[in-house]
This record gives C-alpha cells, sequence and structure tokens, in this order.
C-alpha cells in the first residue's frame, strides 16, 4: 500500500513545521504567478487532489489562496469519522484507501493539482502512483511528489544478519530493479547518501514524468525540485504537464524569475532553520547580510534570507 | 549507347510461398481461413460482436456455420455465410495486399494477406468455390505450377464462373486444400492437434461463438470460453469504455473465482477477434507500469477490447496474434490499463500477508464469498474495481483466536498454588488467566 504507518502527523502537527510550510508556500506561489500570467490556466476551475491528514493544512492553503473549491483528499489510514469530522469545509470529498484505488475514478476532463505527499522513501508502488497519474490527468495539470530522502534501508531489507554495508549494497540493488529503467547507470552506494539521495529520488520521479508524458505526446516542465529537513530530509519535485502550447505559455511567464524555480536535476536547499522571534525580527531588517550577532549556520541564515517571505511565524492562540 | 537504368525491385513469388509463411502455426493458418468466413458473416448480417460485453444482448448471427474438415491429406474449411461475390473475386480477394480499403466494416480482413499466405502455408493444390444469391466461381490455383510461370504474371483464373438461373442451395464459400506441406501433415497426425485447435478457437472466436456463430473442427462444435469475474455487494470489477479517434475501447478487469485453477492476465480483442490470450508480459505493462507477472496475480482478469468500422485503424499484427505495442492507440490503451488494474494487484497482493494469520486476510473472506459472473454479464455501468474490506476487517477483530501451547505439569501446579482465584482451575483457564494478566500488566486498562 502506498501509505504506510507510522504516519508523521501522529508525532506532530503537521502545520508547525516551519520548512514543510515554506514548501506549501512555495507551491502556492508558483501556481499563483502561473494563474496570473497565463490567461488560458485557470486556476480556480481546477480540482485538488491531495493527502490532506486530519490537519488538512494544504487544502486550507489551496482553498485560500487559489480559490480552488474542487477538493479530493485521499487517505490511506482507516480513520475515515476522524477524517471527516476534522474536514474544513464542506465541499472537500474523503477517498478512503490508498490514491492507487482513487486513480481510475478520478476526473479526466477537468485539469488537476495533484501533490502526492508521500511521507515514507520512494519505492516501485509510489512510482505506480506517479506514473497512473502521468498516464490520466488532462493536460494543463501539475503534478507534485514529496518522498522521504533519508538515509535508510527498506524495512525488508533491514535485517540483523547484514551488516550497515551489506545492506546499503542490498537497497542499492533494489533500487537499480524498481528503478533501472529510469536511470542510466545502476544505483551505486554514493546515491544513497544524504546528500545524494534526494537527487537520485528526484531523477526518477522527473523521468518518469518525462516519459508518461510523452507517451501521451504531452510536455513536462518542471517547475519544482527542493530538498529540505524539519526532521527526516524530503525531496519534493513537480510541474506541470501539458500540451507544447501549454508549455510555451509558462515559460514566458514570470514564473521563472521565482529564484527557486528551476529546470535542474538537482534539487534546491529550501531548508530554514527554526528561529526564535528575536532572531527573525533581526533576520528581517538585516536581510543585505551583515555579520551574524548569534551562532546560527551561515548557510541557513543565507536560506531564510531567500525564503522570508515564506516562514511562518507561529503564536500561541487561546481558542 | 546508354546502359540499362533499371535496378530490380520486383518481388518474387518464392518470398510470398517460401518466406513469410515461416512466422505463421498451422493453427494460425486455419484461423487466417476462419477469419475469411467470420467476415462474409459480419458483412451480410450487420452483427457487431462488441455488444455482446458492450449491451449483453448482441444482434445474433442466425444460420452462420463454418466447419473445418481436417483429413490425412486434405483440409477444408466450409461456410454458409454468403459467399464471395465474382466482383470481389476478381478484383481483390486473391490479390497480394489490399490496394484499397477492406471492404468489410468492422470485419477481420486488414491486410489483404492472411488468406494467401494461410493456401501457401498449408498446400500446394488450394480449390476456392463459392456461392452467393445470384452467382457462382470456382478457382484452382496449382501453386507449384503458379510459381513455375515466374514473377512477370502472378494472375489466377476461373475454373468456372457464371450466374445461378435459380436460387441456390447453398451460399457460402468452400476451400479445399491438398498436397500438405509435410510439417502439415506432421501436424494433423498428432492426436492433441484438433483438441488444441478446438481450444484456440474456443478462446480466439469466443465473443462470435456468444453471438451465434457455429464453429467445428471434424464435426466436434467449438464451445466460447469466455473468463469469468467475481462480483458481489463488496466487489465491483473495474469497467471503462472511451473513444480514441474513431476507435471504441472498452477495458474491465477483475479478481477470477477461487476455484479457478487458470492463471489469467490480460485478454486482448480486436473486432471481437482474440489477439492476445491470458498474456503476462511486458506487452500488456507488466514489469513496466504494473509488477511483474507472479503466480499470487493468477486470479488478475483484465479484457481489452477494441473495435473500429475501420480495420486499418487497430492495433493488430498480420498474424493477428499480438498487438502493435508502439500503436499510439494501444499505447493510450496500455495507459488506462494501468490504472484500472493497480488496485486488482493492490487486492490480490493483499491476500498473501506476510504473516500467516490463523483464519486469513479479510481479502481471502471476500473472495470465498463473490459469486463469480461471466464477462457479459458484469454491470453495465463504469466503475473501478472496488472492494469494500471494512466490514470483514471489523468482524475479524471481534473473532477469537485459540492460543495453544504447553508447560511442564509441575510449573502449572506451582501457579495454581500461588494464585488463589487458580486454585481449582483447568489448565485452560491457567492459560486464558495468564493472558489477561499479562494484557493488563503490559497494556494497562482499556
Amino acid at each position: 500500500m502506498s501509505q504506510a504507518l507510522p504516519r508523521s502527523y501522529t508525532k506532530f502537527d503537521y502545520a508547525l513545521r516551519p520548512s514543510k510550510q515554506v514548501e506549501r508556500k512555495l507551491i502556492i506561489e508558483i501556481l499563483h504567478t502561473l494563474n496570473q500570467d497565463v490567461s488560458e490556466l485557470k486556476l480556480r476551475e481546477y480540482q485538488y487532489v491531495g493527502f490532506g491528514s486530519p490537519y488538512y493544512t494544504d487544502f486550507i492553503l489551496f482553498h485560500k489562496y487559489l480559490y480552488i473549491t474542487r477538493m479530493v483528499c485521499v487517505e490511506g489510514t482507516p480513520i475515515p469519522k476522524r477524517m471527516a469530522f476534522n474536514k474544513p469545509y464542506e465541499f472537500i470529498k474523503l477517498w478512503m484507501g490508498p490514491f492507487s484505488g482513487y486513480l481510475p475514478s478520478v476526473d479526466r476532463e477537468t485539469p488537476a493539482i495533484v501533490w502526492l505527499d508521500y511521507d515514507t522513501q520512494l519505492s516501485r508502488d509510489h512510482l505506480s502512483d506517479i506514473e497512473g497519474a502521468c498516464n490520466v490527468l488532462p493536460p494543463g495539470s501539475f503534478l507534485f511528489v514529496t518522498v522521504d530522502a533519508d538515509v535508510r534501508v527498506p524495512d525488508d531489507l533491514d535485517v540483523p544478519e547484514r551488516s550497515d554495508d551489506q545492506k546499503t549494497d542490498d537497497t542499492a540493488e533494489r533500487y537499480s530493479e524498481e528503478f533501472g529503467r529510469y536511470l542510466s547507470r545502476p544505483v551505486a552506494r554514493r546515491d544513497l547518501t544524504y546528500a545524494n539521495r534526494p537527487l537520485l529520488f528526484a531523477t526518477v520521479c522527473a523521468a518518469a514524468v518525462r516519459e508518461c508524458c510523452q507517451r501521451r505526446s504531452l510536455g513536462y516542465q518542471q517547475l519544482l525540485n527542493v530538498r529540505y529537513a524539519d526532521g527526516a530530509q524530503m525531496v519534493s519535485i513537480g510541474g506541470l504537464i501539458g500540451t507544447k502550447e501549454q508549455l510555451e505559455a509558462a515559460r514566458r511567464s514570470s514564473v521563472h524569475a521565482l529564484h527557486f524555480v528551476g529546470p535542474g536535476p538537482t534539487p534546491l536547499s529550501i531548508a530554514v532553520p527554526p528561529l526564535t522571534v528575536r532572531e527573525r525580527l533581526w533576520l528581517e531588517q538585516h536581510l543585505e547580510g551583515p555579520e551574524l550577532e548569534f551562532e546560527l549556520d551561515e548557510a541557513m541564515a543565507e536560506s531564510f534570507r531567500k525564503l522570508y517571505r515564506y516562514y511562518p511565524v507561529y503564536n500561541e492562540a487561546l481558542l | 549507347m546508354t546502359p540499362d537504368q533499371t535496378v530490380l525491385g520486383r518481388p518474387s513469388k518464392s518470398f510470398f510461398v517460401d518466406v513469410i509463411t515461416r512466422d505463421l502455426t498451422v493453427e494460425e493458418a486455419l484461423c487466417d481461413l476462419l477469419d475469411n468466413s467470420l467476415d462474409e458473416a459480419v458483412e451480410r448480417q450487420r452483427v457487431n460482436v462488441m455488444t455482446v460485453l458492450a449491451s449483453g444482448r448482441p444482434r445474433r448471427f442466425v444460420d452462420a456455420q463454418v466447419r473445418v474438415t481436417l483429413r490425412e491429406q486434405e483440409i477444408r474449411i466450409e461456410d454458409n455465410c454468403g459467399g464471395i461475390s465474382v466482383n470481389q473475386a476478381r478484383t481483390s480477394v486473391f490479390r497480394f495486399g489490399n490496394p484499397n480499403a477492406p471492404s468489410v466494416k468492422g470485419g477481420l480482413s486488414v491486410y489483404g494477406i492472411g488468406m494467401k499466405r494461410a493456401f501457401f502455408k498449408l498446400g500446394r493444390y488450394v480449390v476456392v468455390e463459392s456461392s452467393t444469391d445470384t452467382e457462382h466461381f470456382r478457382v484452382e490455383i496449382d501453386v507449384n505450377e503458379w510459381k513455375e510461370r515466374g514473377d512477370e504474371d502472378w494472375d489466377f483464373a476461373f475454373a468456372e464462373v457464371g450466374h445461378h438461373r435459380k436460387e441456390p442451395k447453398w451460399k457460402g464459400t468452400r476451400i479445399t486444400i491438398s498436397r500438405l506441406g509435410p510439417t502439415v501433415i506432421g501436424r494433423l497426425s498428432s492426436v492433441s492437434f484438433v483438441k488444441d485447435l478446438l481450444a484456440r478457437i474456443s478462446s480466439s472466436y469466443a465473443l462470435f461463438l456468444e453471438a451465434g456463430m457455429a464453429i467445428s473442427v471434424n464435426d466436434e462444435p467449438a464451445v466460447s470460453v469466455l473468463p469469468v469475474m467475481l462480483a458481489a455487494n463488496e466487489m465491483t470489477p473495474a469497467r471503462r469504455r472511451f473513444a480514441v479517434g474513431d476507435v471504441d475501447v472498452l477495458i474491465m478487469a477483475g479478481v477470477s473465482p477461487r476455484s479457478d485453477k487458470r492463471r489469467h492476465g490480460w485478454y486482448v480483442f480486436c473486432n471481437g477477434r482474440m489477439v492476445l490470450d491470458a498474456d503476462q508480459t511486458e506487452v500488456t505493462g507488466w514489469g513496466l507500469g504494473l509488477p511483474k507477472w507472479h503466480t499470487k496475480f493468477g486470479h488478475f482478469v483484465g479484457m481489452v477490447y477494441f473495435r473500429s468500422e475501420d480495420v486499418r485503424n487497430l492495433p493488430w499484427r498480420t498474424t493477428k496474434q499480438g498487438v502493435v505495442v508502439e500503436s499510439h492507440l494501444y499505447q493510450a490503451a496500455l495507459a488506462e490499463m494501468q490504472v484500472q488494474a493497480r488496485p486488482v494487484l493492490d487486492f490480490l497482493t493483499g491476500l498473501y500477508p506476510g504473516e500467516v494469520t490463523e483464519d486469513g486476510p479479510a481479502e481471502r473472506e471476500v473472495m470465498t464469498r463473490a459469486a463469480p459472473v461471466s464477462l457479459k454479464h458484469v454491470a453495465r455501468r463504469e466503475s473501478s474495481f472496488k472492494v469494500d474490506l471494512e466490514q470483514q476487517r471489523q468482524t475479524a477483530l471481534d473473532r477469537t483466536v485459540t492460543i495453544q501451547y504447553s508447560r511442564k505439569v509441575k510449573d502449572i501446579e506451582r501457579l495454581k498454588a500461588c494464585v488463589p482465584a487458580l486454585r481449582r482451575a483447568a489448565a485452560k483457564r491457567v492459560g486464558e488467566y495468564a493472558f489477561d494478566y499479562l494484557l493488563k500488566q503490559e497494556c494497562g486498562d482499556r
């Protein structure tokens, strides 16, 4: 099944992870920019399909900022009552079960924004979901995929008889077998490091999307390819699946002026540091970058300066 | 003087007689000749066999039959499907390749090669006789004589042609092939050949048989073999119908009954003719968009039906076995096949959980309770494959399981002595007490 337990929302509130929230806002910014610049893309008429979890954070954002009202929340964990209880809007439709079970009945006429926001490592099942989505979504649709890209060994390969090095080799072999057709060479140990695993997964996902689109005589324009870590390291890729004309219109739009939008294969880090209120305010006042007055990794500070507009602010509220 | 500028490119007869017959089996050659008969029936009676699946109430063939007679030295295929007109015979039926659009709409003849190739594959002397309402003809082909005539003269001649003076009793076509090739004689003499051929016909022409066409081999009738799928309140097979250009595409996917021991796969039809039989290869996406085929998927039944009035738009190969994978149409269908099949495969994977449980998973329970339904009776509404396991899972959780283990008598007696509540208890009660005690200690109160 695509969405295996344990779900990360059981550990902490989804909305409170700053990098995750930055990512959501980047996606909103990309879509919003295209919506303004490309008249053919009328996003308010789109359908949104996502994995809301009981927090529905993405659903709330996509509705409030993009005015989308046709929404389907796919939930693989058997918590139907909890999902229904927490639904923020009446118009959200719930589909209980794996995404692969929902896909055959997806509306083929309405362009979609689909976010396959997994919290597990890329697997053959995820790839099938991606391929399936690319097979049926109408041109003009957006597909985003997020997977865990931490250094891990698939559960069934994590056996005590094998040493850590052997397990890494086993993982490389498994990935070569499962993703091989989307890679130009077999997966090696160096592809599985913390630094390189996001690139591996992003490459495989992008190649799968491109191949499926090509078979339908459609194209794919990558808009997002980022990595971050609030806890586990994650990688997200996504973009527009469309006709030549749609892709050309998107290419001419100002979306490519956004610094985090790029066609490159290497995921851009959007990790932002957890900051105190004072630190955040100081950094925002000193965007040009004088010497820091407190201990903070320089790269993190730089990342914050690029992404401060998307940085979430949390305060306690008594409801 | 300028030298002769010609570079020879004309075809040779031996290419047709000896080369392109090599990729063909004897069964396939016989099916090619059957296609010819069925084509005539489709043309005369305007029957669309896709309706067997699409509406469940097809327009049926009326008194249409094809009889295949196999003897030691002779093959005969005789039908009463309406016959070939003299004009068709004169201008197209015997030509190599079809210069014009195929005449039968929604039929089976595509490339204008099948029948001639079948003749050459099977024997060296062929007699084709045909009779329509108004006219009749006979063509006799002595293949060796024709070949020796050289590569300039490709035509055949009528041995007999004319109009009926009165309404004929028989309207159909009879093909008699003799001077059979040695490999053909070998195949025909094998005990299993008739059985194999009948099995082939029963699946390849299942929809024609369902629609009332009668086909027999040595007087033994072929009986339609269509896979069955399970359907129940908790289980709905997938069904999706859509168009690609002028081609009507119907896809169904589901699960075969537990009692069905046959290992299934994808069945692909073009205008009613099966071109892939229980395919488990990359051609239908296994190991590409779908996981590699595995025995645990043996109960997966997938059905793809292509229909077009213009036979040239369908993805069939010249042998009518397999499909043209590269075709745009087939790729579009393949994408949809993968999406529809996935939930079925997820379900079948759930039948074999990693751990062995006493009562089996909910999937198995649903599968046992669902009823088999013939493909033609699968509900004719659009649906994806749906299974409701929730009820099964709930009841499964409330069910009890017996745990059995043994311990030394002296230890049990010791325990009974220490726990006042167990003093007079039987061993079974001691075990239950131990479990409840552990549950409370480790998990606390509910």
